[in-house]
């Protein structure tokens, strides 16, 4: 099997028991508005990885590599700034921490932001001049 | 640096999937190339010269000598 339709396969499997879980927990209460967006967000930006990672066995199929030198310079680039700036995340979820109820939720937000902030560093890298 | 991808391409009548297959990258290499964004590595500097035909430096030429 392909390294993209394996990428495809781990998404959906992952999507599938990630809605399977939310099902259960709403039918054991109420859910805060709070991590209703939350859940919302983490579901859209599964989505979109399941998108990306179709799009990417299709090229596959092409005839075009999942990776070359530069996807592979973004993705090096991107990674070193990612985890700079989830540095000082987690130094300010953990200077604000007496504004969450609790540990799973600063844990959960860390985590999400970590996604974010890492997908953000590879757009900008791409779009901004990349050379620079 | 700039490079005459874009227009050696067009004169060989390549799409940019054509050519990234010969050179062996993704379709969005080339277009990062041919937008100048992105100076490749000399070996695929190399490949692409290969393909053309032609030397590195009639396909890509650096700045301080243009003008």
């Amino acid at each position: 099997m392909s390294k993209a339709r394996v990428e495809l396969v781990v998404l959906v499997a992952l999507l599938f028991l990630y809605s399977l879980g939310i099902f259960l927990y709403w039918n054991l209460g109420e859910i805060p508005i709070l991590m209703l967006f939350l859940y919302w967000l983490i579901g859209t930006l599964a989505l979109i990885s399941i998108f990306m990672a179709y799009k990417k066995m299709k090229e596959e199929k092409e005839g075009q590599p999942v990776d070359d030198e530069f996807t592979l310079q973004i993705k090096y680039k991107s990674g070193y700034y990612a985890y700079i700036y989830s540095l000082y995340m987690w130094l300010f979820l953990f200077l604000g921490r007496s504004f969450f109820q609790d540990i799973e939720t600063i844990v959960g937000i860390g985590v999400l932001m970590s996604g974010l902030i890492g997908y953000v560093c590879k757009m900008y890298i791409k779009r901004h001049n990349y050379e620079k | 640096m700039k490079n005459r991808i874009r227009e050696f391409r067009a004169v060989q009548k390549l799409t940019q999937i054509e050519l990234a297959k010969k050179v062996g990258v993704r379709r969005e290499t080339i277009v990062f190339l041919e937008g100048d964004k992105y100076n490749p590595s000399l070996q695929l500097a190399y490949k692409i010269a290969r393909v053309f035909n032609m030397s590195i430096e009639e396909i890509f030429i650096l700045e301080d000598d243009i003008g």
